[in-house]
């Protein structure tokens, strides 16, 4: 049943209620006024006719009684009235003819038992009648001022029963009143009535109205189409519902939106998503998914299944696995799976992300490759290098020991200029000599295979330090060494490492009167650092990472002689110990060169 | 001055029971009763309990023994009895008639018991309703001749109570004297028990008076009390009863009695509907088991 004829099942018949009711009381209460009030007249017209016929009555006289009969009866219109002694005989009527008579009815019969009034409808020659009855007394006794004085009212003594009054009152006219009165109620409560039902009908249509348009814009939503809004025509609870609706249906519509929104990001997206069901069944794939595991094949299939090697545990990061492909290949991807919950915990299934790294891996391989082409150019060319330096070394050798000769056994025969040219011939070959041995140095140390063993860093130092000194006896130069440096090592490389850090140290304070030297080590980043610090020429800064570069050189051969290898060669013995080599310097302020070892390693 | 009554049916009754017959306790004392109304009943059986002899009673209207007969007490119940001419050799005892003086109508011997409280019981009982009770107005009958009055300012002055005295010459004048006792600033207002004063209408415009301008009013009687009065210092019929059997006693014991006798025995009656509206509250410790209290 609709709720309009709900509100009418339940209003219509409490209406017609209400106004049945009101009707009855109306009739009660119109019969009250008129007909009670025909009683309440008759009843005061009959005590005051009583009080003045109680006299006649008292001596019997029709004479005294008729009169106040006949008073009564012009006054009320009545049919009859007449005066009946306390046994019931008429003592005067006015119709005359009635004296005598003892009338044997029921009314009678109570009116002369009742102490009261007693009043009854009745038909009188089928007329309806009022029949009133009012006792009559003798006087009462009058009551003296004392009276009042000692008990607070005024009290009344015993009265004799002199015998009732009785008369019948038309009742038509007043039957008619009350008819006519209750038909033209009656009429304005229909009218009334039916204006109250059409106001009602018209308030249920505009009060369901609202939700008329809710229930349309709700099958609208239903329909898909949630910026439905429907209008407020009212302040009340069915506007508040309406207010509620529309807003409800701008929140569905907006976080429609961003679910579209969300599944265009995870459909266009070039990662492959999966979403299993708690089982681990796929429920969605994604187009990327789709396109490189195939979208009909991927679909209720395990997850497990699409791995060549599937990884271990619910949720995993970034590991790589093998995916089947819908061509039947493998290709190369990094997997990460977590769970997929609701608000209350429960387990709805697992997101599975790949990223394709098959790029990736190809450009692995290439660097691979490209690394292993250049280290074995390198090692050629290393070859290269130390053969041909091998090769110079014997016609060199051959050059200075016949320059030697010349000079030891033909000087004699030379001039000052000629020995002076032989002796240049020789410094050449010999510094040519040197130059090779550091070429030959440097290749040893890429192509020699390391001996590790537990190397004691400051008596290393302390040991070279005494060679210097020793070939030097003139310089004043102080040399710290801290105590009880060791490390991990080829023996002979950082033997020559710490050769060419010192020694270049020695050179470069050559000029100073006095110099200090330190070797020690600080710890930085949590690692060892150790270093050789002196506080001789040092060097520009701007120039600091060519210094290990080969054959680069910051001073002029004629202030500092070298070969330019030797940092080059400890850059090289540091990376061959997986360490890194720096160096820090300001011109005339000295420097220090720092290295690690073992850096790839705790 | 002896007068002859006509002989009425109960008269000539009691007449021809007294002639010749010897002298009995029922003829020396004639109780004469205005109404078969309950307070005059009510008293007339207590000195009838009291007295503990044989009475002759008489119910008005009827008509009196003439001067001739040997009845020596008349006992009058009500002011209808009161009014009545009896032989002036006889003593009359008069209670329960507050409207009638038997001075102005008995030339011979006579009590009146009257139904004023002794004044002292009348201030002490008013104070306990109220106990700042200074400025009483006592509402009489300016034709009043008993000296009640007097009685009661002296002592209401030994009690630091102020009696202002308003005499009203007849009912008609009660609402003059109501409009003075404003300007007097009556702290209560006392209403004597007098019929002439205390009629239905007045004692209507006197209640409006007391609850419009917060002024208490006390009666004289319990009934007034239950009609609206404050409160009612009252004298029982019973007591009224048992106190006129002892001086009918008395009187036949050849005593010389006093023309004006008080109650002391009481009654506090007290309307807490009518108390409130006129402003009073009542100490509820005023209220012991002798008050009666009307709700």
């Amino acid at each position: 049943m609709k709720l309009q004829f709900k509100f009418l099942a339940l209003l219509v018949p409490t209406g017609l209620l209400a106004a049945i009711s009101v009707l009855i009381l109306i009739q009660r209460a119109v019969h009250e006024v008129v007909i009670g009030g025909q009683e309440r007249t008759a009843i005061l017209l009959a005590r005051a006719a009583a009080q003045d016929a109680a006299a006649g009555m008292k001596s019997g006289s029709e004479a005294e009684v008729l009169p106040v009969l006949q008073t009564l009866q012009r006054r009320k219109d009545a049919v009859y009235v007449a005066a009946l002694d306390p046994r019931g005989r008429i003592t005067a009527h006015t119709t005359v003819t009635e004296k005598g008579k003892t009338p044997v009815d029921e009314f009678t019969s109570a009116a002369l038992r009742a102490e009261a009034p007693v009043v009854q409808p009745s038909l009188e020659r089928g007329e309806p009648v009022l029949l009133v009855a009012m006792p009559i007394w003798s006087p009462a006794p009058a009551s003296t001022a004392e009276d009042f004085l000692l008990s607070g009212d005024s009290p009344q003594g015993p009265q004799e029963r002199l015998g009732t009054l009785k008369f019948a009152v038309p009742l038509r006219g007043a039957q008619e009143t009350e008819s006519g009165i209750i038909r033209e109620i009656s009429l304005i409560v229909l009218i009334i009535g039916a204006l109250a039902l059409g106001l009602v009908v018209a308030l249920v249509r505009g009060m369901l109205a609202p939700i008329r348009g809710m229930m349309t814009g709700i099958a609208r939503v239903s329909a898909g189409q949630f910026d439905v809004s429907v209008p407020v025509l009212s302040r009340d609870e069915l506007g508040q519902l309406a207010e509620s609706f529309n807003i409800m249906s701008g929140e569905l519509a907006r976080t429609t939106v961003s679910k579209e929104y969300v599944e265009g990001v995870l459909e266009n997206m070039y990662d492959l998503l999966v979403v299993t069901d708690p089982q681990g069944y796929i429920e969605t794939a994604n187009r990327a998914a789709a396109d490189t595991l195939g979208d009909g094949g991927v679909i209720g299939r395990p997850l497990a299944a699409l791995f060549e090697s599937p990884p271990k545990g619910e949720v995993v990061h970034d590991v790589e696995v093998m995916l089947h492909t819908k061509d039947g290949g493998l290709t190369p991807a990094l997997f990460s799976s977590s769970v997929l919950r609701d608000r209350n915990g429960r387990l709805l299934g697992y997101i599975g992300v790949a990223k394709d790294i098959t790029e990736r891996k190809r450009t692995e391989v290439a660097l691979v490759e490209a690394k292993l082409a250049a280290e074995a150019a390198s090692r050629e060319l290393e070859t290269f290098s130390y053969s041909v330096a091998h090769d110079l070394r014997a016609p060199l050798r051959a050059v200075d020991g016949f320059s030697q000769i010349l000079l030891a056994e033909y000087s004699g025969k030379l001039d000052a200029e000629g020995t002076d040219y032989l002796k240049r011939v020789r410094a050449g070959s010999q510094r040519m000599g040197r130059l090779i041995d550091d070429l030959l140095d440097l290749s040893r140390i890429e192509r020699g295979a390391m001996t590790l063993a537990d190397v004691d860093l400051s008596a290393l130092a302390a040991d070279i330090a005494a060679e210097l000194r020793k070939a030097e006896p003139g310089r004043r130069v102080e040399f710290v060494a801290a105590p009880d440096l060791k490390a991990r090592g080829d023996p002979d490389l950082l033997r020559l490492a710490l050769v060419n850090l010192i020694a270049n140290a020695w050179k470069y304070t050559s000029k100073h009167p006095t110099a200090r030297i330190e070797f020690g080590t600080r710890t930085q980043d949590g690692r060892t650092v150790y270093f050789v610090r002196d506080d001789g020429a040092g060097f520009d800064m701007s120039m600091a990472k060519r210094l290990f570069q080969p054959f680069t050189r910051l001073h002029a051969s004629a202030e500092f002689e070298g070969t330019g290898i030797g940092l080059a060669t400890v850059s090289r013995i540091v990376a061959r110990h997986e360490g890194r080599v720096w160096a820090e310097g300001e011109v005339e302020r000295g420097a220090v060169f720092n290295f690690t070892l073992w850096e790839g390693k705790s | 001055m002896p007068r002859i009554f006509a002989a009425g049916p109960l008269a000539a009754l009691l007449l021809a029971g007294l002639i010749g017959a010897s002298p009995s306790a029922a003829q020396e004392v004639v109780a004469v009763i205005t109404s078969a109304q309950g307070p005059y009943e009510a008293a007339y059986a207590s000195f009838v309990k009291t007295f503990g002899r044989e009475v002759t009673v008489l119910r008005l209207p009827g008509r009196l023994p003439s001067a001739s007969t040997r009845t020596r007490v008349f006992v009058a119940f009500g002011g209808g009895a009161a009014a009545q001419t009896y032989p002036e050799n006889a003593t009359l005892i008069a209670c329960l008639a507050p409207g009638t003086s038997p001075r102005l109508r008995h030339d011979g011997p006579f009590v009146f018991v009257t139904m004023k409280p002794a004044p002292k019981r009348l201030l002490t009982e008013l104070r306990r309703l109220q106990p700042g009770l200074k400025r009483l107005a006592a509402l009489s009958n300016a034709r009043d001749t008993d000296s009640y009055l007097a009685d009661l300012k002296r002592t209401a002055a030994a009690l630091d109570i102020e009696i202002i005295a308003p005499r009203a010459s007849g009912a008609n004048a009660v609402p003059e004297a109501l409009r003075l006792l404003l300007t007097a600033k009556a702290d209560a207002l006392w209403l004597a028990p007098d019929p002439s004063l205390v009629t239905p209408e007045n004692f209507q415009a006197i209640k409006q008076f007391s609850w419009d301008n917060d002024i208490p009013f006390y009666a004289p009687t319990r009934g007034l009390a239950a009609a609206g009065a404050t409160a009612a210092v009252s004298v029982s019929a019973e007591e009224e009863g048992r106190l006129t059997a002892e001086l009918a006693r008395r009187a036949l014991a050849g005593e010389t009695l006093p023309e004006l006798v008080y109650q002391e025995r009481t009654t506090l009656t007290v309307n807490l509907e009518s108390a409130q509206k006129t402003g009073l509250k009542i100490n509820p410790s005023a209220l012991g088991k002798d008050v009666e209290v009307i709700h």
